[in-house]
């Protein structure tokens, strides 16, 4: 499990690092430049922008998860509000597929 | 015949000052790590007659405000909302991915089963201010989206 974070400026390694651990062992958090955040956001496609609000700022960003198959393939993306059985049972559709 | 009249005044003139009141329900914080600068508290609020949540204020936090979550398409949006109108007698269910308090510049990182100490801020249907304040228990990060269980007696204090 792979989360990029959209927010750098905030999201410091030490905290992302300690914000996965508390979920799974094996979720990775990556962050980088604001350059490299873009890159890798349009690549995927990605909408984000800061917004103020209050006393502070929020992200606004897409909601997606994308699934990728046992061969590194991007196959699936997954909306935030389908429930869990849809990601499972997409997961268990790709981890079933014969190796191509 | 002369002594009901008063006393039926009386009576109709108390049920119309009567304070109005909110019921709390299953309030939680959700947990936090290290440096963690925000965090969500949820809970479902049902009033005795109309009213507004209008601030709120927490001694782990430095700022507290009323914030709105919603999606737009894909996009995923939050923003802080000047009040929050509660329907009386209905329940306002403050949730993750909706309306909910963010607790933000923390002081401490929030640990599961910590104790927090939250003080809503409510006007009634006249516009008068009125707070109640409460303990909200931390839901551990990781632990889910809800309240946790009673904790047994026996449990030690934090």
């Amino acid at each position: 499990m792979l989360f990029v974070t959209v927010d750098p400026e905030r999201d410091t390694p030490e905290m992302l690092r300690e914000y996965m651990a508390a979920f799974d062992p094996s979720f990775l958090a990556l962050t980088g430049s604001l350059g490299d955040i873009k890159t890798v956001a349009d690549e995927f496609k990605v909408f984000y922008k800061k917004v103020p609000t209050g006393s502070s700022y929020t992200m606004d960003h897409t909601a997606l998860s994308y699934l990728f198959d046992p061969e590194g393939r991007l196959r699936v993306a997954l909306r935030h509000e389908q429930p869990a059985e849809d990601y499972a049972a997409d997961v268990r559709e790709l981890l079933s597929e014969p190796a191509a | 015949m002369k002594t009901i009249l008063p006393i039926l005044c009386l009576l109709v003139s108390a049920a119309v000052l009567a304070q109005t009141t909110v019921q709390v329900e299953d309030p939680w914080v959700r947990g936090t790590v290290t440096g963690q600068p925000a965090t969500g508290a949820f809970m479902r609020l049902t009033p005795t007659a109309h009213a507004r949540l209008v601030a709120a204020r927490s001694p782990v936090a430095g700022v507290v405000e009323i914030h709105e979550m919603a999606m737009d398409g894909d996009v995923m949006k939050m923003r802080q909302i000047p009040s929050l109108d509660l329907a009386s007698g209905h329940t306002m269910d403050l949730k993750p991915g909706g309306y909910h308090v963010m607790l933000m510049s923390l002081k401490q990182p929030l640990k599961g089963g910590q104790s927090v100490p939250l003080t809503l801020v409510f006007e009634d249907e006249r516009g008068k201010r009125f707070e109640q304040t409460l303990v909200a228990q931390v839901t551990a990060l990781g632990a889910g989206n809800a309240a946790m269980r009673a904790a047994p007696a026996s449990a030690a204090r934090p």
